[in-house]
């Protein structure tokens, strides 16, 4: 669950500063959310913000559980290190297995040999791949996910999928795509942010008719998430 | 169908010599396993039709439309009889109309329709336009299938059980057996908050291997930095003349005020670095960028120390270095003057996310506090009423009294321990105090 207190935000997006959260309180409980709004521009700051990457200018956020980093983000996917060494400092922070976390990894990901060389050097679907598979190691309660599920049919897709069905029953997803399928495919409720506000709406449906996803304007220039683009319509990868 | 039409056809069929009793009924028939197959080809339907067509009456339109219905209810027959899939049933339907509507066209252009191997020119490519749209409708129909399979699984919070093929099934156990240990093993305390010195440690150890994948040659350039300066220092003052300054020989002199303002340096110009650019490991709950600062702190305090070590052994083995009278002491003002540097850096930090075009004007400040810091003189050299400008940096008084650790002979009078630890903790609290207001200005990336 994460709780909301009090949280106002005005961080600098774009070149200025921008109005992001306004004395919000809001308990997320245990549920599966899409994050709508009519400025998707402003959703990375927001999931920042919920994950408590980054502390708003008043107010705090508070997790009863654990919740995941920002599932998709390859920000720390780059530079020199390799990914052992990314998955060993994942496992030392999180208190897990390491052994067991590089065999995990190694196990899924389509190409391990990767893993040994520089991220610099790794091919898109690599990072996207490490990505989403370093982040079913540690035990996570709250899954939140930016950017697009993987769909490309592929056994990392099948594999990766398969267990992260199982991991998220009774836990919660707070997912922000620009993807509908995705949106309507995964989730139940609109976590809503507009005006400032963040709330929570019943009726996905309409929440999607309100606020049809769109990729942010942000993005639109280069290509984003979709790097298992041409694959729309398939979403399980069969 | 009149008795006589039928005798008519039945006489024409005779003149043909190779003609037997019954032997027409399977080129008119059609033949329901290959009919509804996935591939088969139009001739499945098309030759029944156009073997029945020219065994009836087929002058008037009127009479090949009854043949066509007859067909027609022959195939839908066969659909209901083998209970065929409705999209398939479909598509023998459409294919049939294409078929009907093709040969319709050139009976009634004249063409010679009955002629062995005819088929009208463009069935193929219609048939393939027909398949390929049936191909297109299956796979749809198949994904609106697997969507209310994952949706129905959202809904009660099931999982979907996603079809793999028998080598990934296995994989997939294996998995879920790695995740079963790493989840087992959880501590309990990751529910909590994690412990910062963990993460920082973490962190440290991320940020060595980092340094050291890109360059493993990059450690030896610290030591270039110090002995350049130091040998500049050294020689200003030997080429003066000057072998030793109030009691400290020159070479260890310089040594102590190069290598540890290089230190200085770097550990600002690193740790500033670290606060605003680090923006991608913070993606990671716990990791700050007060954090990265520190990390590259630490990293560059542990690596001139190391530089420290190989110096003054190696100066010292080579007789050009004398050994401090209390590694102790030295080393606590190293790392004091460490701090300093510390502090420095996270403050330029700070400022630098509200101006970015601060850390140009860094080495600019660097290199004014360095004439002002101790690194080529002390304040003791010079004459009395110069010695203010001088001793109200703190850092000056780092340097000397690090000197007094070192040397037996030089006690510093005009360093004060107690101005520069105040001065430390102030500088502290107002790098802390800025990072505060920074902080929520760094986003992660």
């Amino acid at each position: 669950m994460i709780h909301l207190n009090g949280v106002t935000d005005e961080p600098f997006a774009f070149g200025t500063r921008q109005a992001l959260l306004a004395n919000v309180t809001l308990d997320i409980p245990v549920g599966r959310y899409a994050l709508l709004s009519p400025a998707p521009e402003m959703h990375r700051q927001i999931i920042d913000v919920l994950c408590n990457l980054r502390p708003p200018r008043q107010g705090f956020v508070k997790h009863d559980g654990n919740v995941s980093w920002a599932i998709g983000r390859q920000g720390f996917i780059r530079g020199k290190a390799n990914g052992l060494s990314m998955i060993d400092f994942v496992s030392e922070m999180y208190e897990i297995d390491a052994d067991a976390t590089h065999e995990l990894v190694a196990d899924l990901v389509s190409d391990p040999k990767t893993l040994a060389k520089p991220m610099e050097h790794w091919p898109l679907y690599a990072r996207q791949e490490f990505s989403f598979a370093l982040a079913l190691a540690p035990a996570f309660d709250v899954y939140v996910i930016e950017g697009s599920i993987p769909f490309e049919p592929c056994r990392f897709t099948r594999l990766w999928l398969a267990l992260f069905e199982e991991r998220l029953i009774g836990r919660t997803l707070i997912f922000s795509s620009y993807r509908q399928n995705q949106l309507a495919d995964y989730c139940l409720k609109g976590l809503i942010y507009e005006r400032s506000d963040l709330r929570i709406e019943d009726d996905l449906d309409q929440c999607i008719s309100r606020f049809p996803p769109r990729r942010s304007r942000n993005e639109s220039g280069n290509a984003g998430d979709d790097v298992f683009g041409g694959f729309e319509d398939s979403q399980l990868g069969i | 169908m009149s008795n006589e039409d039928r005798i008519k056809g039945w006489r024409s069929r005779r003149k043909d010599s190779s003609y037997a009793v019954g032997s027409g009924v399977d080129a008119w028939r059609l033949d329901p396993t290959v009919l509804f197959e996935a591939k088969a080809p139009p001739a499945v339907l098309f030759k029944p039709l156009l073997a029945r067509l020219q065994g009836e009456p087929h002058d008037s339109v009127a009479a090949r439309r009854a043949v066509y219905e007859a067909v027609q209810a022959e195939l839908d027959a066969e659909i209901a009889r083998g209970k065929v899939d409705e999209t398939v049933a479909d598509f023998s339907r459409r294919r049939l109309r294409i078929i009907v509507r093709l040969l319709e066209q050139d009976i009634r252009a004249g063409v010679e329709v009955f002629a062995p191997g005819y088929m009208p020119a463009k069935l193929v490519a219609e048939d393939q336009r027909l398949a390929d749209a049936h191909a297109r409708r299956v796979e749809r129909r198949k994904q609106d299938e697997a969507r209310d399979a994952r949706r129905h699984a959202s809904r009660n919070d099931i999982a979907l059980e996603v079809e793999l093929p028998r080598d990934e099934a296995a994989d997939l156990e294996i998995l879920r057996q790695h995740l079963r240990v790493l989840h087992d093993g959880h501590h309990p305390r990751m529910a909590e908050r994690r412990p910062v010195g963990r993460t920082l440690l973490a962190l440290f150890v991320f940020q060595l291997r980092v340094i050291h994948g890109e360059s493993r040659i990059a450690l030896l350039w610290a030591l270039v930095g110090p002995v350049v300066l130091l040998t500049l220092i050294s020689s200003l003052y030997i080429l003066m003349g000057t072998h030793y300054i109030l009691g400290m020989d020159v070479q260890t002199f310089s040594l102590l005020g190069a290598t540890t303002w290089i230190m200085f340096r770097q550990i600002i110009f690193r740790s500033s670095a670290a606060y605003i650019s680090a923006r991608g490991i913070l993606n990671f709950q716990g990791v700050t960028p007060l954090m990265c600062a520190l990390v590259q702190s630490l990293i560059y305090l542990s690596i001139y120390l190391v530089v420290f070590a190989i110096l003054i052994s190696a100066g010292h083995a080579l007789g050009f270095i004398t050994l401090p009278i209390s590694w102790g002491g030295f080393v606590l003002f190293v790392v004091l003057m460490g701090c300093c540097g510390s502090a420095m850096g996270l403050l330029f930090g700070s400022i630098a996310t509200f101006w970015h075009f601060y850390l140009r004007l860094a080495p600019v400040i660097e290199r004014f506090l360095q004439i002002f810091s101790g690194v080529f003189f002390v304040s003791e050299q010079l004459p009395e009423h110069l010695r203010p400008w001088v001793l109200w940096s703190p850092f000056a008084h780092g340097m000397q009294l690090l000197r007094s650790a070192y040397f037996e002979a030089y006690e510093s009078t005009d360093a004060s321990l107690g101005y520069f630890l105040t001065s430390l903790v102030f500088l502290m609290v107002v790098a802390l105090a800025a990072e505060r207001l920074a902080r929520p200005n760094i986003q992660p990336m």
